[in-house]
């Protein structure tokens, strides 16, 4: 199988249906069929939200319940039931462009298998509405050193489903909507050598909400260091006396 | 007095009196002068050798300054001027080109300075394109100037102060060519008539591109003063005389009448305007770019030029949905550079924005479909995100401490620089600090920012200063020690230090594998060195170590004493061995470098 779209869900209630037709249409778009699977990760939902996947019915490939109030931890349930060789992940609330899923796979094909996919811009709409233009890895300003003082992608990102398994999300409890797992992970990743490449032409939108990740990611940074991340920085200036 | 003098006498001062200052002329003759045609046949009589103070608008020297063949004898160059220099188009005064000012007047002849100050009709005109009579008010008296005549004040009084009298001339102008403060008025009218000539003119304010300018003019001529060019002539043809300014933008949004457009300079009048109610571009808007820094509404210049002074290495963003990158961003990126700058530093920019072709529009389009809060309005009304850029001047700072200090044997944060005979008492304290495969400690400093690598025994290696922000030091210090995560953390029980903890200790605590208190005799508030003691106490176990040089820190005795030692009586330098402190805490992860070659505690 190609692609598991992993759908996290908990309070969205009726915002759930357009972000699960904006997966659905996708995989439909990319011509896949049943080479495509969508699993919904329902961590501790509502009864708003229940309802509203039982009326996907066999739509959704899977629906998984748990009780983590986790997304990090969630979404790794939603990774180990997955078969797909790419892992999209989508939260409740958000939605993708139609070409997402083809375009993904079609970078993922020429990537490097540790690449974290992201497309390439992020529309937050609702109140305030912002675009978020994502940096790939190879843009010439792109200084992944930055990522100590913010995030630079929204938590949409799409990797291969071993490396997932290899190097699970982190489990955090913290407030619904934080989101400061990803921001965290991301570090860590780069501290492990993945690369972040972007989709070209491609949208995630994004609610917007109170509060969320990158809004919070300096919060998060020091909430989650990574110990991983600071020695990729150690490693990274040559101006310490170690040759001794 | 002849008929014919006395005719022009009268004539004069029947046409021009304001022009006439008889107090200055009688304090300057030695004679009272009782009207102001006695003065003035006086001053014609002299010839040259009357006292210029008559006629403030009138230099004589600079007048026959443009005459070849010089002045008759027995002719006074003011006679000279009005009888026969004014159908010359020649000037007696630095700031007033006839030339300039026939091309703006409604005959199209030429008119003498006496003319073009007396009569209303040229309020709106302005007499050089070096003297800008908006700028001129705007600048120095703002709401207040309506009433005032800017050319006569800076011919009265302005020139004695050195005032500003255009967006191309102001204080720098003046020092820069030559004009010194003990300048009389005719040595200030010579140095003002070379410095508008100049061709380095305001080549400080990099507001003018003199490459964009001639490029613009499009037939490769040499243009020795490109400035003085554009001011005189080429505004006309629509030249750019900045990348950033675009006329026809401007004369949009400023709504001039065909007729104005004729006659004035766009870039002039929007640069002399300070009210920051126009964008010089498409991709220059006013509010955004106000929303984006710290531009004060009184601030009297452009946004442009605020924009090339400070902005720009700032970060500051002109247009909501762009940003300004020292590189210029490959196709993959997301951006399209629409803009090449440099700003007054010299740094080039490229003024990028959101590469949407169509992406974002027609997204938005397909998917309102199921999504209906998504509208049209959604990306028009979107701004750039900031996470879009590459990082600015704090994250560039924490990026260099953090680069400095992660994964680091042993961080020793300190307000001051330490003394050489504390860190070498820190090298030598039973703590084991350093270790002999990496014998040498990091010391950051924050009141004098500099992180130093000091060595055992060759001492301090290097230094790299780094910037703390001016607010909340403590609070970037704690984000870099905790993203940096030291196998050692000492903390300086200083005012500093004392901050520190005060505020992010608990999590310092949390993170640092081994964090030590040193105290090395620094007077602390009583208050902060009661607070201390406590929190000494209340994480006793957290703390790896208590080094203390017998000043002014007690460090618990035994662990069984915790909560009843306190802050205050002196003692010997603190074992931690003697009380059974806890050992240093597991670390997260397993890669820590050089961990194999730290001495067991």
């Amino acid at each position: 199988m190609k692609v598991s779209a992993i759908v996290n869900c908990r309070y969205e209630g009726g915002l759930l249906r357009p972000a699960l037709e904006s997966a659905l249409r996708s995989i439909h778009a990319s011509g896949f069929g049943c080479d495509c699977e969508v699993i919904v990760v329902a961590d501790r939902p509502n009864n708003s939200t229940l309802a509203i996947l039982d009326a996907y019915g066999d739509r959704v490939t899977a629906t998984l319940r748990t009780d983590y109030g986790d997304l990090g931890a969630a979404r790794n349930e939603g990774v180990a039931a997955a078969r797909g060789e790419l892992v999209l992940f989508l939260d409740g609330d958000d939605l993708w462009s139609r070409n997402w899923v083809g375009a993904a796979w079609a970078v993922h094909l020429d990537a490097p298998e540790r690449t974290i996919l992201h497309p390439q811009f992020a529309q937050f709409f609702g109140k305030e509405p912002k675009i978020l233009v994502h940096t790939d890895w190879r843009d010439p300003f792109f200084d992944p050193r930055a990522l100590v003082a913010r995030n630079f992608w929204i938590s949409l990102c799409g990797v291969r489903r071993q490396a997932l398994k290899e190097f699970p999300y982190p489990k955090v409890q913290t407030e619904p909507g934080l989101g400061i797992e990803d921001w965290s992970w991301y570090a860590e990743m780069i501290g492990r050598g993945f690369r972040h490449v972007v989709a070209p032409n491609t949208v995630h939108f994004i609610r917007q909400k109170t509060a969320n990740s990158l809004v919070e990611a300096v919060k998060g940074f020091d909430r989650l260091p990574s110990l991983a991340f600071a020695e990729y920085m150690a490693a990274d200036d040559a101006s310490r006396p170690y040759d001794l | 007095m002849s008929n014919c003098s006395s005719d022009f006498v009268i004539d004069f001062v029947k046409k021009y009196a304001f022009c006439i200052d008889i107090h200055s002329y009688c304090a300057a003759t030695g004679q009272p002068f009782e009207s102001r045609a006695n003065a003035l046949a006086h001053y014609v009589g002299a010839g040259e050798s009357a006292a210029p103070e008559l006629l403030p608008s009138f230099d004589a020297a600079h007048y026959e300054s443009q005459l070849a063949e010089g002045i008759p004898p027995g002719v006074s160059p003011l006679r000279h001027y009005v009888e026969e220099g004014v159908a010359r188009g020649l000037t007696p005064y630095p700031l007033f080109d006839a030339e300039y000012v026939r091309s703006q007047v409604e005959h199209g002849g030429f008119i003498s300075i006496f003319e073009y100050l007396a009569d209303s009709r040229h309020a709106n005109i302005d007499p050089h394109p070096l003297f800008s009579k908006n700028y001129y008010r705007n600048f120095n008296f703002g709401a207040e100037g309506a009433a005032i005549d800017p050319f006569w004040h800076y011919i009265v009084a302005g020139w004695k102060e050195r005032r500003p009298t255009h967006p191309f001339f102001r204080y720098e102008e003046y020092k820069l060519h030559g004009v010194t403060p003990g300048d009389g008025r005719a040595a200030f009218n010579q140095h003002l008539a070379v410095a508008l000539e100049s061709p380095n003119l305001a080549s400080g304010y990099a507001l003018f591109d003199a490459d964009c300018y001639i490029e613009s003019c499009g037939d490769g001529q040499h243009i020795k003063a490109p400035l003085q060019h554009y001011l005189r002539s080429g505004w006309r043809l629509d030249a750019a005389p900045h990348p950033l300014f675009d006329p026809s933008h401007y004369a949009i949004q400023s709504r001039e009448s065909a007729g104005d457009r004729r006659r004035i300079n766009p870039y002039t009048e929007y640069l002399s305007d300070f009210s920051h109610r126009h964008g010089p571009n498409i991709y220059f808007n006013p509010d955004d770019y106000r929303i984006s820094t710290d531009v004060n509404a009184a601030y009297k210049g452009s946004l442009l030029e605020h924009f090339l002074k400070l902005g720009a290495a700032r970060g500051a963003r002109p247009w909501r949905q762009g940003a300004m990158l020292k590189v210029r961003p490959s196709r993959r990126s997301g951006f399209e550079a629409v803009q090449s700058v440099r700003d007054a530093a010299g740094v080039r920019y490229w003024h990028c924005v959101v590469n949407a072709d169509g992406v974002l529009s027609a997204s938005i389009e397909e998917t309102s479909e199921i999504e209906p809060a998504l509208t049209k309005d959604t990306l028009g009304h979107s701004r750039l995100h900031s996470h879009s850029l590459p990082p600015g001047a704090y994250e560039l700072s924490l990026i260099a401490v953090v680069g400095a200090c992660a994964r680091c044997n042993c961080l020793v944060v300190s307000d001051e620089i330490l003394r050489d005979e504390l860190v070498s008492r820190l090298l030598e304290s039973s703590t084991p600090l350093v270790s002999s495969g990496r014998p040498w400690l990091t010391l950051m400093s924050v009141s004098n920012p500099n992180i130093r690598y000091w060595h055992k025994f060759r001492r301090c290696l290097r230094v790299i200063d780094y910037r703390p922000p001016k607010e909340n030091a403590a609070a970037f210090i704690a984000k870099a020690l905790v993203a940096s995560m030291p196998v050692q953390l000492v903390v300086h029980a200083d005012r500093f230090g004392v901050e520190l903890l005060r505020n992010y200790g608990t999590r310092l605590l949390a993170v640092c594998s081994k964090v030590t208190l040193f105290a090395s005799g620094v007077a602390l508030d009583p208050h902060d060195s009661a607070w201390l003691s406590e929190f000494v106490t209340t994480n006793f176990a957290e703390f790896h170590a208590l080094i203390d040089d017998g000043d002014d820190l007690q460090a618990p005795r035994t662990a069984g004493e915790r909560g009843r030692d306190s802050f205050g009586s002196p003692t010997r330098l603190y074992h931690p061995a003697a009380i059974g402190v806890a050992g240093p805490k597991a670390d997260p992860g397993s890669s820590e470098p050089g961990s194999g070659s730290l001495p067991e505690p």
